[in-house]
């Protein structure tokens, strides 16, 4: 038994990780956006991007839309029912996200997996990838707090009087929907591209689909050129970070193993730091951090680098998984 | 309104009283509303006690409904709550009372059954309407099941409901589902027991006097489109919700007794009232946005071509 379970936890560790990923990541991406057409439903509380605007095929519900709806509320009425209600909502949401902490962003965004099908055209396509300046990349890190804090109160200032200013005008009612990139681009995977419009019925309608337009611009080109180039931005991430912590899932970082060779830094499409330079235990969840463990997977260190879920270990690093990862690229080449 | 038309809709609404009362051969329509025909609705809005009202006359224009003298009739009511489950409800003069302690869809029925000669009439409407405050313990589950899925369309016809029209999912250009706008292709099913109903025209009237009829195919359906909206200055107007009645008869020759009396024929008629909004697509163009979207693309892509062109040049000249 004990054998066994040994043998399991070795073939495991010697995963091909891209491999499991990329299938991982495409069954997702088909449950989210084509699932409803086969009645698969995982409600509208799910901590990535799952476009309600998918009307037809959504297998999910982003919580995202589902927040700056509760939020849109005067405030006797928040104080009441609808208060109960988005604790409700919220609570559902933190269960979901507890359970795989960021490796919803890694594994299971619909949007994360685009920009990744994106990065594949680009090295298919033999075009260099740019990397951000250190300097750029810690100020471009409180964009996706900026963006948070709009979203919500945005639609808490539609309802109700904030700061003393007058209400918003309604056609800002779901800022962050109308500017997010997949509501145009998740039902175009269904043929559906009604959402690429302009509207002309108010300024504020006119602003706000524009400004969509423009940010959809921005991920196609960035998306092209900068791995995982939305996550820098994306206000889920600043939304999760609050709750990564508790959750269950976590990458762990054995600092006394790691010899700082640098490759999981290398490995990470979100260029974080900390991966390469923390010699501490540490949980490694840090807000940029998508859990897709490419880190892991490139780490030749055995243990230096371990992912656990409930504080059990289900993946490491190991110098014969390194090594087979290897050979398997190399084979590929 | 002008004062022409309120002269005009006093007068269609009179005369229709007139003969709603007079003739019950003629047929007014019974529809299901959330506003009474005249003065204020009660406000029920925070409490689970809910209130209805039956409005009858020519849609839009209705009066207070008054039964005849003598005449042979009954009514019943009930209403389907957002767990499909079958709830009682009241029907008090031209009002229907029901509990809805749920948060969600609810779906409102009621039947009205009258003599009129051999003739037996069965008269249905169904209403939905959606209760945005439920009792906290009541809908805690449905909350945290959170169905995203819609329930709004394709719900199977219900027993006690002898003709029924059900909508089915319209073909949307747009949006969300959770609700109609100008423009839509609304597709519906006439059951008659529960059994589609071949062959059969049904009328669709608008409050603003469109009017159509169209006749159900092999299945039973039928697809009209929501007559798109005129372009209006005012902003107020572009988000007002407006309303349709859809309704479909069907006679059969059957004979039986109702509360004792013989009859030789039953008249079936059904109303459904539903509402749309003016669609935000009409004030929206798709060309510009591609346009800006190609605009966007080339200018950025560009932009990154030259940056790494000027990088690589610096790179060179250092190197």
């Amino acid at each position: 038994m004990h054998n066994n379970k040994l043998r399991l936890r070795d073939r495991v560790n010697r995963i091909d990780l891209k491999a499991f990923r990329n299938g991982f990541q495409l069954v997702a991406f088909g449950l989210l956006v084509y699932g409803g057409y086969i009645g698969f439903d995982l409600g509208n509380k799910l901590p990535s991007f799952s476009c309600v605007f998918n009307s037809e095929g959504r297998g999910g519900v982003c919580y995202l839309g589902i927040l700056q709806h509760d939020l849109k509320h005067p405030l006797e009425y928040f104080l009441d029912f609808a208060g109960v209600m988005f604790l409700i909502s919220l609570g559902v949401f933190v269960l979901w996200f507890l359970l795989l902490n960021k490796a919803w962003c890694g594994y299971i965004c619909p949007l994360g997996t685009f920009q990744d099908w994106i990065t594949a055209l680009r090295q298919r396509l033999g075009i260099r990838y740019s990397e951000y300046r250190w300097n750029t990349r810690r100020r471009i890190q409180s964009i996706k707090y900026i963006l948070l804090a709009l979203l919500i109160l945005i639609p808490i200032g539609i309802s109700n009087s904030l700061f003393g200013l007058g209400k918003l005008p309604e056609g800002l009612s779901m800022p962050f929907c109308r500017i997010c990139p997949g509501r145009m681009l998740i039902p175009l995977f269904t043929g559906d591209y009604s959402q690429f419009y302009l509207d002309f019925s108010s300024t504020s309608g006119l602003i706000i689909t524009s400004l969509g337009i423009i940010v959809l611009g921005l991920f196609l080109v960035g998306a092209f050129v900068k791995k995982r180039f939305f996550c820098y931005f994306c206000p889920f991430s600043a939304l999760h970070y609050l709750f990564s912590k508790a959750a269950a899932l976590k990458l762990i970082k054995e600092g006394s193993k790691c010899t700082r060779c640098g490759d999981c830094y290398r490995a990470c499409d979100m260029d974080i730091p900390e991966i390469a330079d923390e010699v501490e235990l540490k949980n490694l969840v840090t807000e940029d951090c998508t859990l897709c463990l490419k880190c892991v997977a490139a780490c030749p260190e055995d243990g230096a680098l371990k992912v656990t879920f409930v504080s059990k270990t289900i993946f490491e690093s190991t110098e014969a998984g390194f090594n087979k990862r290897v050979q398997k690229a190399n084979a590929d080449e | 309104m002008t004062k022409s038309n309120r002269f005009n809709r006093a007068v269609r609404g009179g005369l229709l009283g007139f003969l709603a009362l007079c003739s019950p051969g003629l047929y007014a329509d019974l529809w299901i509303s959330p506003t009474p025909a005249t003065g204020k609705p009660m406000e029920t809005a925070s409490s689970a006690d809910k209130l209805l009202y039956i409005q009858h006359g020519a849609y839009p224009d209705s009066v207070t409904r008054q039964h005849p003298p003598g005449a042979i009739s009954e009514s019943e009511a009930f209403l389907v709550d957002p767990n499909d489950e079958r709830q009682p409800a009241q029907v008090e003069g031209n009002l229907i009372r029901f509990r809805a302690p749920l948060k969600g869809q609810h779906w409102v029925y009621l039947q009205e059954r009258r003599l009129n000669g051999d003739t037996l009439e069965i008269e249905t409407s169904k209403y939905r309407f959606y209760n945005r405050k439920g009792d906290v313990k009541e809908s805690v589950l449905k909350e945290i099941r959170g169905r995203t899925n819609d329930s709004k369309y394709d719900r199977p016809p219900v027993a006690g409901m002898p003709l029924e029209i059900v909508l089915l999912k319209p073909e949307q250009d747009h949006h969300i589902s959770c609700c109609l706008y100008s423009g839509d292709r609304v597709r519906l099913k006439l059951y008659l027991d529960q059994q589609a109903l071949t062959r059969t025209t049904a009328s669709i009237r608008s409050e603003s006097g469109w009017q159509a009829r169209f006749d159900t195919d092999n299945n039973g359906v039928m697809k009209f489109e929501i007559p798109r909206y005129r372009y209006s200055a005012s902003s107020d107007r572009r988000k007002k919700k407006q309303y349709l009645l859809i309704t479909a008869e069907h006679r059969v020759e059957s004979a039986g007794s109702f509360q004792g009396q013989p009859y030789r024929q039953i008249h079936y008629r059904a109303n459904q009232p539903i509402d749309f909004r003016p669609s935000p697509l009409e004030w929206a163009a798709k060309l510009p946005a591609f346009l800006l979207l190609g605009g966007i693309l080339l200018i950025t892509g560009f932009g990154v071509f030259l940056y790494r062109l000027k990088i690589r040049r610096r790179r060179l000249v250092c190197d």
